[in-house]
């Protein structure tokens, strides 16, 4: 939802190695769960990047990681990556790796995906790979 | 006649005799001191202290104050009460810290402080202002260090975290968690 943005993002995780200054840098390690409104992100480390006291950048590594998000315009999306790059000041995802990402209206699977978390716009495909896409058709309408 | 009191009277004094006895032994426990339990007397006392503990090289490693210090008498540890505290980190930056008490080691390598301890790290233009709280929190100052075995929690401008288990460079402020890590961010500004 566009508005997870302006919701508090708690974190939890296993341990974690965490500079304390203006420009910081936190790592967490052994199970890291994110959550920022109705945005979910798991994965099995993190180094989460800090700039003048405000969180600018999230780094997931995992087997895989994950995210989940509600959408505005209903249903939910789900994807899943070797590494996803969150950039809260944009507010996009880059996920590269065995991409997978699955909407209502489809799956799109890669090795490098952009996805845009306000607009839902994707951009996928990166040198010497492709990307494989997967619309459903529209549901009919019943016909009495 | 008197044959038959005899007896009687033998029985009466006697009784008397064990209640007076009894009393005597009653009265006699309310009066003796508790015993005494704790650490032994300590060699010294000193109320209203300023304490300053320097290392080898006459540098100092902290400062405290507070209204009771007791040194024990044969392991020459200082019990303290009610402790304030002020540390230096590796830049010369001054960290002050509270608490219901203190324990300082023989040879002051190791301060540890216990029951509401409250840690604050320097405010300066490029160090934002954090503050740490647990119930143990024990301050090394050669190693310009900090460790507690118990939930730490440590607010900052934007972020508190908190977690069991510490171990911190001072003057670096890298700080580690040792298990069950939780994280809360404020929303960045627009």
């Amino acid at each position: 939802l566009k508005s997870d943005r302006e919701k508090e993002m708690s974190l939890d995780a296993g341990h974690g190695d965490i500079v304390l200054s203006d420009n910081g840098r936190a790592l967490l390690s052994e199970g890291v769960k994110i959550e920022q409104g109705s945005l979910r992100i798991e994965s099995r480390d993190a180094e989460i990047i800090s700039q003048a006291g405000e969180i600018k950048q999230a780094i997931l590594t995992g087997s895989p990681a994950t995210v989940r998000q509600d959408l505005d315009t209903g249903g939910q999306m789900q994807a899943r990556a070797n590494r996803i790059d969150y950039d809260l000041a944009s507010n996009v995802l880059l996920l590269t790796g065995s991409v997978v990402i699955t909407q209502p209206e489809g799956e799109l699977r890669g090795e490098r995906v952009r996805y845009e978390i306000d607009t839902g716009q994707m951009e996928g495909g990166a040198p010497g790979s492709r990307i494989q896409m997967t619309i459903k058709p529209k549901q009919k309408a019943p016909t009495n | 006649m008197t044959d038959r009191r005899h007896p009687w009277l033998i029985a009466v004094l006697s009784l008397a005799v064990i209640i007076t006895g009894w009393w005597a032994w009653s009265l006699h426990q309310r009066e003796l001191p508790p015993p005494l339990v704790g650490p032994p007397r300590s060699d010294y006392q000193i109320e209203q202290f300023e304490l300053l503990v320097f290392d080898e090289q006459g540098k100092e490693s902290f400062s405290m104050r507070g209204p009771r210090l007791a040194r024990h008498p044969s392991l020459g540890t200082l019990d303290i009460e009610d402790p304030r505290m002020r540390a230096p980190d590796g830049e010369g930056k001054v960290w002050t810290g509270r608490a219901e008490r203190a324990w300082v080691s023989r040879d002051g390598d190791r301060l540890r402080l216990l029951e509401k301890v409250e840690l604050r790290g320097p405010t300066t233009a490029e160090r934002v202002p954090i503050r740490l709280r647990s119930e143990q929190l024990d301050f090394l100052p050669k190693a310009d260090q900090i460790e507690s075995d118990d939930w730490v929690t440590i607010t900052a401008p934007g972020s508190i975290l908190r977690g069991k288990g510490l171990k911190a460079e001072l003057a670096s402020r890298r700080i580690e968690l040792l298990s069950e890590v939780t994280a809360r961010y404020e929303p960045i500004a627009r």
